[in-house]
């Protein structure tokens, strides 16, 4: 039997943990960030390859993929887009990784206009965003796409990467206006992060990812599209992890190669063991061999390289 | 009886592929030559002095993909197998040789308006 001590006792740790439970909550929540995200739909011509060759693109900010958008698990993204009046099209915005409704936020808006919403990223991931504004098909096939990192809010939930990269695979349709052979998939080219064999060195014009020996190289991979499916694979190597969407929760260890279909994406791992070089591509050959081809190249000396290295394209010197 | 509209016709013909074989004449390549051999990181910066003073060549780089050299060059005024002899000419007498790397991830056949890398008809490894 209880004596009124122990009662007391109980309450005021009932009182304190209910307390601290709920100081604990307002901490996580005011730790927490909120993003003021702005872009602007921006129609102009880009490179796509390293011999120069431009490209008539519609684009988020002017680059194809857009700028690579990074928060944390439980972040509130205020985002704005601007369709310049000097544009020709409607544009719109579409997050993967905003559970909102589709009418109201996701809607075209025509030259001359801004539309805004907001949306709390909830799940953690690496998700698409793209234009939906009609005919879809020719506003993703013509650049405007990108990807959105949600970091989980805690980090200890996966292994440390030690260098990361983004790749955004996509199909280059030589006419832009051709809608009927977007429709008919008679894409010309590959390309990832907007450049047909921008990381294949043996190209003109072409780099590569860089790597030290034994560092965990962490690829945060989306499919654009908009229609072919992506089959990514490491060649010389096998991916020790893969994350579905790039939750951590979906987790699938020594995967060789692993399908992605337009407008998904997924978190890939890899630890090269030995100095070398490791392309990662697109088994759908049809894809790698026209463009989609990253050469990572793992060396002792290997140096820090951006998260979506040579975006927008340096042309190659072209000096004898 | 020849149409009035036949003699111009041809000549328009004739005029876009004239356009068409000047522009397959500008193309750009790059040539990847795998170096082999122990001499080779010795030899490596002679060979590449040699190429830059080739006609039909761009570019030499020596740094972006270890034991390779990668050469852009402008074809038809140089071919891949001219480029290979030339190399390793310039690097003969030691124990080095240079050839065209060719592999799994040797680019395909070039799509309408997109220039091929190199020839892909070498043979393929499996993967």
């Amino acid at each position: 039997m209880m004596t009124r001590q122990s009662q007391r006792v109980m309450t005021l740790a009932g009182a304190t943990a209910i307390a601290l439970a709920g100081l604990l909550g307002q901490t996580s929540s005011a730790s927490a960030k909120t993003h003021d995200i702005h872009m602007t739909a921006v129609e102009s011509d880009i490179v796509i390859d390293g011999g120069g060759e431009k490209y008539a693109a519609w684009t988020f900010n002017g680059t194809m993929p857009g700028p690579v958008v990074r928060v944390t698990e439980g972040d509130t993204i205020n985002f704005t887009l601007t369709n310049p009046a000097t544009n020709k099209n409607p544009h719109a915005m579409d997050f993967h990784a905003a559970e909102i409704d589709f009418l109201k936020n996701y809607k075209a808006i025509n030259a001359g206009e801004t539309i805004s919403y907001t949306f709390v990223a909830k799940k953690p991931g690496i998700f698409f965003y793209h234009c939906g504004a009609p005919p879809m098909i020719q506003h993703v096939a013509r650049g405007m796409f990108g990807a959105i990192i949600v970091d989980p809010k805690d980090a200890s939930v996966w292994p440390k990467a030690d260098r990361e990269y983004v790749l955004v695979q996509s199909e280059y349709f030589k006419n832009p206006g051709d809608v009927q052979a977007m429709f008919d998939r008679k894409f010309d080219g590959m390309m990832f992060n907007g450049g047909i064999f921008k990381y294949h060195p043996f190209v003109t014009g072409g780099g590569k990812l860089d790597a030290k020996p034994g560092e965990r190289v962490r690829v945060y991979f989306v499919n654009a599209g908009p229609n072919e499916f992506s089959s990514f694979h490491p060649i010389g190597e096998i991916w020790d992890n893969v994350y579905e969407s790039g939750n951590p929760a979906n987790k699938l260890t020594g995967v060789q190669t692993y399908v992605v279909g337009p407008g998904s994406a997924a978190t890939f791992d890899v630890v090269v063991e030995s100095a070398g070089a490791y392309p990662l591509v697109t088994h759908s050959l049809t894809g790698a061999l026209r463009g989609a081809i990253a050469v990572l190249l793992a060396s002792p000396d290997a140096k820090p390289m951006p998260l979506m290295p040579m975006v927008p394209w340096e042309l190659p010197a072209k000096a004898k | 009886m020849p149409n009035r509209l036949t003699i111009p016709l041809i000549g328009l013909s004739l005029f876009l592929s004239a356009h068409e074989t000047a522009r397959a004449e500008s193309a750009h390549d790059r040539v990847a030559l795998m170096l082999s051999g122990p001499d080779c990181p010795s030899v490596q910066k002679m060979m590449a002095s040699t190429l830059r003073q080739q006609s039909g060549v761009l570019h030499v780089d020596t740094d972006l993909m270890p034991d390779h050299v990668l050469v852009d060059i402008v074809r038809p005024h140089l071919t891949e197998e001219e480029l290979t002899a030339i190399a390793n000419q310039a690097i003969s007498g030691g124990q080095c040789r240079a050839d065209i790397m060719k592999s799994c991830i040797t680019a395909g056949p070039p799509v309408h308006g997109i220039d091929s890398p190199q020839s892909a008809d070498g043979p393929a490894h499996s993967h």
